[in-house]
């Protein structure tokens, strides 16, 4: 399936039926969309998620609940759709790097904002009370629940992250299909790991097909890593 | 008095925006969708044929999909609930968790590339060749179809089916268990009254899983084959819902159509949810039912 | 002797999670067609002597058994336990029907699981003779297909009692089992376990020295997992040689 030297990583991929190329574009668009989508989505997720956490009685916060639990089954081809009429339609600024960003926050965020208020659930049950009594202010209490949960949080976001790799449909219309061009600016297409796979695995050539099963493979090893980190964290939490 | 007060706290407003945002993010999502949709509707009878073919491909793709994902799902379910090893079974729920949670395309390049051809040459020439006087099983089996489609969805939902199965299972009370064992019975029928016993919670995961099904894009799209017709053979290739947005948006952008794949995803949406919503009531029933187990 | 009691239990021991529970329990003989009841503060270990004596107590993960029972002469640690089970019935503190079944089914089911009985004729009679023997037959006849979950708690625990019956056991092992149902239900229970002795042998565990009085042919004090004495009903009850006894008997403590 897979058998590239270290150019994988950096060249183009192959625009003709010959040669094999690279996926160096997909992945430099890859990691600059996931991110761009993180700068988005992980402030909006912690405050949510630790504002349904810490008042969860209050309307806003159970409204923001549900909302999350809804759109988290969306199936995420409508996100991106909806992302493409919005940004790129109506307000004509075409394909662009920002526009994928935007679409995957919008896929990762629900999803990172329930993991964040669940995993803090635990340590403000915990700890919430002897704070208050040792006379801390609200704000300063939640701050160290926060930093007490920091494991739980961080799993939400590399999860987050690990989705945000692997997410495809949310892509499909707000990213090129020329895979060609390296991420210049913000304003211009860029493509993405996913995105690749799926058209190059449906083409008719085998050496494009291959290059797929190569993506797949990097792809795979990347989100088994994220995994695998979040996994450590899990147990190292269970030790107190 | 107290809620009043908190409520101008610094605390309170620093985190507010963050479910604000959240919450009109959401909102617009929805009101976008519908609104673009809206010029659809009027048309909905010109609009509606056209996508049958896809309709017609997700309810059969899906159901098929839930169908084998039952065995797959419950044997796994059951396997490591009662009768695997203890070390065994850490790995085993983690392997679950990783596949449930593991990107779609690499499913789809799989099925496509891999399993596609293998069963093209091997099980359907087999079922085609034995069963083929069947319209469900005829027509020569191609690289692409249906069938091959419901598979690997069935592979991709087994994992999160097999896992809310397992923990509904684990909530049996313990007193059911030694009733059974205290009548001389065996393991085999402790673990088939206890199926039983949890019945309503299977149906729920299992609908659960159908209502995520439908969503499902990339897997299937690479699978299904994005042939636009209604075909009667589970060999051949099709199309569904989300499989027809992916595909034929590209062509549609154009047009003025564009409104009517809106409609085409709220129908996507609706369904989903409806199947959805299902399975909590299912779910929820489930668990009263256990919780007030042996409370004369 | 060993022929003719139902069990005879030689130096038991049994540990739970390392915890000692049953503590040399020996020269106990439990006679045939009587009701013997073993009494007890809570945590003195009956249910575990009861569990102990159909092999159930080995279904815990962490449980160890060490000593010699004997079942109408054989030794029940070198018998099949599951064998051993059909001929001791067993009914739990808490009723535990199957919820999702019928009535029928209920019974139907061990029935036909064990295979005991082929055709249908033949396990319905299974199933009407059972519950006869239960005394619920004239309150579900009409209903036999009903849910087991819409019955009261008093019938559940006689449809417990009626779908171990039907296996025909030698012996009927019970944990408690009226401590739970309402009081109507509770004497209807009782009523039925006298009935019961004629055919087999009753083995009961009793929440209270009242219980024991009212039904009990012989009565067995165990205190702290050890046997404090056992013997026939009036001796125990009446006049009991130690002053454990007549302290629990006189309603001091558990």
């Amino acid at each position: 399936m897979i058998e590239q030297g270290a150019k994988f990583f950096t060249a183009p991929p192959p625009t003709t039926d010959l040669g094999l190329g690279g996926i160096g574009t997909v992945l430099q668009g890859s990691l600059v969309l996931v991110a761009t989508a993180l700068a988005f989505a992980a402030p909006i997720s912690v405050l949510a998620g630790a504002f349904i956490a810490f008042y969860p009685n209050s309307f806003t916060a159970r409204l923001a609940r549900q909302l999350a639990e809804v759109v988290v089954e969306f199936p995420t081809i409508v996100i991106g759709l909806s992302v493409f009429g919005l940004f790129i339609v109506d307000l004509h600024w075409g394909l662009s790097a920002l526009t994928g960003a935007i679409a995957l926050a919008v896929v990762i965020m629900p999803y990172m904002t329930i993991q964040i208020s669940e995993a803090l659930r635990v340590p403000r049950a915990m700890f919430e009370e002897s704070l208050y009594a040792l006379g801390m202010s609200r704000l300063r209490t939640m701050l160290f629940v926060m930093s007490a949960g920091r494991r739980g949080l961080l799993t939400g976001l590399l999860i987050g992250m690990a989705k945000g790799f692997g997410e495809t449909a949310a892509l499909l219309f707000t990213v090129t299909t020329s895979f060609n061009l390296f991420f210049t600016s913000f304003n211009r297409p860029v493509s993405a790991i996913p995105v690749l796979i799926y058209f190059y695995g449906l083409s008719p050539y085998e050496n494009w097909r291959e290059v797929a099963w190569g993506a797949a493979f990097v792809l795979t090893v990347l989100v088994l890593a994220l995994f695998s980190i979040v996994r450590v964290l899990a147990r190292g939490g269970m030790s107190r | 008095m107290n809620a009043k007060r908190a409520k101008l706290e610094k605390s309170y407003l620093f985190f507010l925006p963050g479910a604000l945002a959240l919450t009109i993010i959401v909102i617009s999502l929805f009101v976008f969708l519908f609104v673009n949709a809206l010029p659809a509707f009027y048309h909905a009878g010109k609009y509606v044929p056209e996508f049958l073919p896809a309709i017609y491909g997700t309810a059969i793709v899906t159901t098929v999909a839930v169908l084998l994902a039952i065995p797959l799902s419950i044997g796994l379910a059951i396997f490591i609930a009662e009768l695997s090893p203890k070390a065994v079974r850490d790995v085993l729920i983690n392997i679950s968790d990783l596949m449930a949670a593991f990107p779609t395309v690499v499913y789809g390049l799989w099925g496509l590339t891999e399993l596609g051809p293998f069963l093209k040459s091997t099980l359907f020439a087999f079922i085609n060749r034995y069963l083929g006087f069947l319209p469900v099983f005829s027509g020569t089996p191609t690289g692409v179809s249906y069938l091959l489609a419901s598979m690997v969805l069935a592979v991709m939902i087994s994992p999160f089916a097999s896992s809310l199965i397992r923990e509904i299972y684990l909530q049996v009370p313990r007193s059911l268990d030694e009733g059974i064992y205290a009548l001389g019975l065996g393991r085999w029928e402790v673990v088939r009254i206890k199926l039983g016993f949890i019945k309503r919670g299977i149906v729920g995961a299992l609908t659960l899983a159908f209502g995520r099904a439908v969503g499902e894009t990339v897997a299937v799209a690479m699978t299904v084959g994005g042939v636009v017709a209604i075909n009667k053979s589970l060999l051949s290739p099709g199309i569904t819902i989300p499989a027809y947005i992916a595909n034929l948006f590209g062509e549609a952008f154009s047009t003025v159509d564009v409104a009517s794949f809106f409609m085409l995803s709220l129908i996507l949406l609706g369904i989903g949810t409806a199947f959805l919503a299902a399975a909590r009531l299912f779910i929820v029933s489930e668990q009263r039912e256990v919780r007030t187990y042996g409370k004369a | 002797m060993s022929g003719r009691c139902a069990f005879r239990i030689e130096r038991l021991n049994v540990w739970l999670d390392s915890k000692h529970v049953l503590k040399d329990v020996s020269d106990v003989i439990i006679p045939r067609n009587v009701v013997f009841s073993i009494m007890g503060p809570s945590g003195s270990g009956k249910s575990t002597l009861l569990k102990t004596l159909n092999r159930l107590v080995e279904t815990y993960p962490n449980a160890r058994v060490e000593g010699k029972v004997l079942f109408m002469g054989e030794d029940i640690f070198s018998m099949d336990p599951v064998k051993l089970r059909r001929r001791v019935g067993y009914v739990f503190q808490q009723p535990n029907p199957f919820p999702h079944m019928s009535i029928y089914d209920n019974i139907a089911y061990p029935v036909k699981a064990l295979g005991l009985a082929k055709s249908k004729r033949e396990i319905d009679d299974i199933v009407k003779d059972a519950l006869m023997k239960a005394n619920l037959y004239d309150e579900v006849k009409d209903r036999l297909h009903a849910k087991a979950s819409a019955l009261s708690g008093g019938q559940q625990q006689r449809l417990v009692i009626a779908r171990a019956l039907a296996l025909r056991p030698s012996v009927l092992l019970m944990d408690e089992p009226t401590s739970m149902i309402d009081v109507v239900g509770a004497r209807k229970i009782e009523e039925l376990i006298l009935q019961l002795k004629k055919e087999m042998t009753v083995v009961v565990v009793t929440h209270t020295p009242q219980m024991a009085r009212r039904i009990s042919d012989y009565v067995l004090f165990l205190y702290d997992g050890r046997v404090v004495e056992w013997g026939p009903k009036e001796v125990m009850l009446e006049a009991p040689e130690n002053d454990l006894t007549k302290m629990y008997v006189a309603g001091r403590f558990g």
